[in-house]
């Protein structure tokens, strides 16, 4: 129904919301300031030509009606309120006095009137700043031609009023919580690629160094100089090729794209193996490779990726052990598996340090000042492989005294996970 | 006109080679330190025309012997440029901080022949 309706207003139609006249813009339904509009406790009203006895029967007929509009052609007129109701009829003959009048005789003919657009802390305002009487009376609300939409609580506008503050400031807090953990991240990005960036450009900068000496070198027909420099321009080239192998499996193994394919794997072989990587890193410099691996077990599992994070680990011991033992050991894991350990005597990780092992980039030096070569992505690479394959990796080490780094692997490779 | 000398100070020794051949290709006389640690020491030593810089480098870092080199009277006037694999832009940033002589990126041998010889060119009226 509408209050476009020709109809001559009746009781009855006290209490049925009327339908949104036009003028009612959506954008209040979810507008973060809230509007008066959105606001109504109520949409009673009753014609002012009703009678007193009429009006007070709806009252008390509904407890829960606290104020109903005088409505007129569409357009509020006056406001009548639960206790100005009862108040008038308290008085001594009120009842006689007013039963059989119009209803206009005792509500407040100029009430406040507010348009359903004005911003809740306007209304408020404009509420709060009328006499004492009528204070704590309805808002009624009209939308943008001045008709009749309903009418709204002090109580309700204010409370509205206090969670909308409290709403901003949560989000303000959200908001700022949400910057710095942004910022953080981006902390970490930048410095991924500024790491990056640099362990990709030495070893190209030294193969066009290189070869640009072997171009001198050619044009001088010296082939001395040319023989003396290829074996340099292979090496950094293989550093090259290291470096972006590693950069391309850990963007695999994040994107979940790494393949694993499972088969038996034959511990004490490929310990054996490794060891002999390690020998080979080592050099010549004084430290022994012991290898443990009686009773070593056949795990199922990807005997590549396997090799790739033993070679890890061996790889890191030998770069920073300078003398005395790296020791291989691989004996029965928990629930059928293994575990394979890599200790060293060498130079060892501060306990404070050891969160950020497995952080990208994160070798324990800062980038400007380091003095260990590598990419600081061995560690980071070798337990998201340890993980891909349903292990993990532990590490136990002191400043100093030496790490050991063990890694678990089940008897049998966790159910592949959906791409 | 006697040779213009040429202190390179980098950590890696590969680099070094690599640039003082080509440094020397050019008729300059180059010199070579590996690290920071001892590097004020060459500077003083060797009165070089120009000292080329590295950034990254164990326990001191390019700035700072950048700074060392600055803070002492007797070598507060000698030229330098940072040479480095990292990022140019922040490369420049840096050189302008540290009002040095400018920045030649690693890995571009015509470029180091060309700014070498610039600073050694504009900086031959400058005050020592």
């Amino acid at each position: 129904m509408s209050l476009a309706s020709s109809q001559p207003l009746s009781l009855g139609a006290a209490g049925r919301p009327p339908e949104r006249a036009d003028g009612t813009p959506d954008a209040e339904r979810d507008g973060s300031p809230p509007s008066l509009g959105r606001l109504l406790t109520g949409d009673a009203w009753v014609a002012p030509e009703e009678r007193v006895q009429d009006v007070a029967q709806l009252f008390f007929g509904r407890p829960e009606l606290e104020a109903v509009a005088l409505v007129a052609d569409e357009r509020p007129v006056g406001l009548l309120t639960r206790g100005r109701l009862l108040v008038k009829l308290a008085r001594n003959f009120g009842h006689e006095l007013y039963a059989k009048k119009p209803v206009t005789r005792i509500a407040d003919l100029a009430p406040l009137v507010l348009p359903h657009d004005v911003p809740l802390a306007t209304a408020v305002e404009r509420a709060l700043e009328r006499d004492a009487a009528s204070v704590y009376d309805e808002v009624i609300v009209v939308d943008a031609l001045g008709r009749y939409l309903g009418y709204s609580s002090v109580r309700e506008l204010v409370q509205e009023q206090g969670a909308a503050l409290e709403r901003t400031a949560l989000e303000r807090e959200a908001a700022v919580a949400r910057a710095s953990d942004l910022e953080k991240v981006d902390e970490l990005r930048s410095r991924f690629l500024a790491h990056a960036t640099h362990e990709l450009r030495s070893p190209v900068n030294a193969i066009v160094a290189l070869a640009e000496l072997v171009r001198m070198a050619c044009e001088r027909e010296n082939l001395e100089q040319v023989r003396a420099k290829l074996p340099m321009l292979l090496r950094a080239a293989a550093t090259l090729r290291g470096t972006v192998n590693n950069i391309l499996d850990l963007s695999k193994v994040e994107a979940g794209r790494m393949d694993v394919s499972i088969g038996p794997v034959d511990l004490a072989e490929l310990v054996a193996e490794v060891a002999a990587t390690a020998r080979l890193l080592l050099g010549e410099k004084p430290v022994r490779v012991e290898v443990e691996a009686a009773g070593a077990p056949v795990v199922a599992s990807d005997a590549q990726k396997v090799r790739q994070i033993l070679v890890n680990l061996v790889s890191n011991a030998a770069k920073f052990t300078d003398r005395g033992a790296i020791r291989v050991r691989v004996g029965r894991g928990e629930g059928g598996g293994a575990a394979v350990s890599v200790a060293d005597t060498g130079c060892g990780i501060a306990e404070a340090d050891l969160p950020r092992l497995f952080v990208p980039f994160g070798q324990l030096e800062d980038a400007a000042t380091k003095s260990h070569p590598g990419t600081g992505l061995g560690l980071v690479i070798t337990r998201s492989l340890a993980e891909l394959l349903g292990g993990r990796v532990e590490v136990a080490s002191r400043r100093g005294e030496g790490s050991t780094f063990t890694v678990h692997l089940p008897g049998t490779p966790p159910p592949r996970r959906a791409p | 006109m006697s040779r213009a000398r040429i202190l390179v100070v980098d950590d890696d020794e590969m680099h070094l080679v690599c640039t003082k051949e080509l440094l020397e290709a050019e008729g300059y006389e180059v010199l070579v330190h590996v690290g920071a640690f001892g590097a004020t020491q060459q500077v003083l030593l060797n009165a070089p025309d120009l000292v080329l810089v590295d950034v990254n480098m164990p326990a001191l870092s390019g700035e700072g012997l950048v700074a060392v080199l600055r803070g002492r009277e007797k070598t507060r006037g000698v030229r330098i440029l940072l040479h480095s694999s990292n990022d140019e832009q922040a490369l420049r940033k840096v050189a302008a901080r540290l009002a040095i002589d400018g920045w030649v990126p690693k890995g571009d041998p015509g470029e180091l022949r060309r700014r070498v010889a610039d600073v050694l060119r504009s900086g031959q009226a400058r005050p020592r």
